[in-house]
């Protein structure tokens, strides 16, 4: 497939930079959470690691889409930041929080899993 | 050229595909512009994930400083408030303990102040009761009396009433003749003048008196008292008030037989 060989070698690098641009606006800016975002904002981080596996995998898959990549990102992150904000509201935040980590953690092995086989053919 | 033109499958990205995956999108004249310098699927894919990927790494950092930063910052309402509570039995309890502590330090510090007031009241009670009792030498205001025989004798009974009468007008130590008056103290006839506590004494009889001089004058010498019967059975007395008499003499009093202190009340 000639396009995702293609695509793969000019898709990484510009996100690559997006990236590193991020965290070092992270570094040099050293912003404080506001206090309501706080209980949100590390299940949205998570959220969007699968979200960014995802989109991986589906680079590697030869199927990358960047509507679905964007669209997969800001819903997995508000719909974390959602069930977390319903679960604090029932009064069970904690273990809802715990249960969407779960999840996604579960989502970003196989995620992992798969990018592995592409990668190493194992 | 592009995965875009992949149409066939539905679970495209594993975080999420939505059917509108397949669809083809509508040009959008924004991203246009800058597909001018790159190629134009690629571009804007790129961009796209680059934004969201930077947006991801800042968060990340954020969220990384901040739970470096405050170990309360990541806890939710209810774990703080348990936390706020552990935190304020602590401090409750540490506070009792200070309160008992404290109470102690109190208490030891007014047992040695009490202990030490006892000390003085001891001492104190040591010097008046040893001139009372006669075991203290003495000094202060009071009379120099004397008194001479003339051609009869002065009887043990009429120098007794002298003391009798000085005790009562409130004096507070006595000496006849070098002799310290005490309770147990008692006058005998003798031969040659009179004896006192076993000790033989003759006239003149000197009386050394310590108590209120403006007192103790006119009680001795009050009409049909113990000086007029004196001066009246042909006796001489002089009665002098002194602003300083001195009694050297000291008496041992005996350790009592019969009696012992009652503690109770």
């Amino acid at each position: 497939m000639v396009t995702s060989d293609y695509s793969m070698g000019e898709y990484n690098v510009i996100p690559v930079f997006g990236l590193l641009i991020g965290i070092a606006a992270g570094l040099f800016l050293e912003p404080t959470v506001p206090v309501y975002l706080q209980p949100y904002l590390p299940i949205a981080v998570v959220a969007a690691l699968d979200a960014l596996f995802g989109g991986l995998r589906a680079l590697l898959d030869g199927m990358f889409d960047d509507k679905v990549f964007l669209v997969s990102f800001l819903s997995n992150v508000v719909v974390a930041a959602l069930i977390v904000f319903l679960g604090d509201q029932l009064g069970v935040g904690t273990q809802l929080s715990t249960g969407v980590v779960v999840v996604l953690g579960i989502r970003i092995f196989s995620n992992a899993a798969a990018i592995r086989r592409h990668l190493f053919k194992a | 050229m592009s995965k875009h033109e992949e149409p066939d499958d539905a679970a495209a990205s594993p975080a999420d595909a939505p059917s509108t995956e397949t669809a083809p999108r509508p040009p959008m004249t924004a991203w246009r512009r800058v597909r001018g310098a790159w190629r134009p699927r690629a571009t804007r894919a790129q961009i796209l994930a680059a934004i969201l990927c930077a947006v991801l790494g800042f968060a990340l950092v954020v969220q990384l400083r901040q739970t470096q930063q405050d170990e309360f910052a990541g806890l939710r309402q209810s774990d703080l408030v348990r936390i706020l509570d552990d935190v304020n039995r602590r401090s409750d309890a540490l506070e009792r303990e200070a309160a008992a502590l404290r109470e102690t330090e109190f208490e030891l510090q007014s047992g040695s102040d009490s202990q030490r007031a006892a000390i003085e009241l001891a001492e104190q009670n040591v010097a008046v009761q040893g001139i009372l009792s006669g075991r203290l030498p003495a000094e202060g205001p009071g009379l120099e009396i004397t008194i001479v025989e003339g051609t009869k004798r002065i009887t043990a009974a009429r120098l007794f009433n002298v003391l009798e009468e000085l005790r009562n007008a409130g004096a507070e130590a006595i000496d006849v003749n070098g002799i310290r008056m005490v309770t147990s103290s008692y006058f005998t006839d003798a031969d040659q003048g009179v004896v006192i506590d076993g000790i033989p004494v003759s006239a003149p009889y000197r009386w050394s008196v310590i108590g209120d001089p403006q007192t103790l004058e006119p009680a001795i010498a009050i009409p049909g008292g113990a000086m007029a019967t004196i001066t009246t059975n042909g006796g001489r007395t002089t009665i002098q008030q002194k602003t300083l008499v001195e009694i050297r003499s000291v008496r041992e009093p005996a350790e009592p037989k019969y009696a012992t202190p009652d503690v109770g009340d």
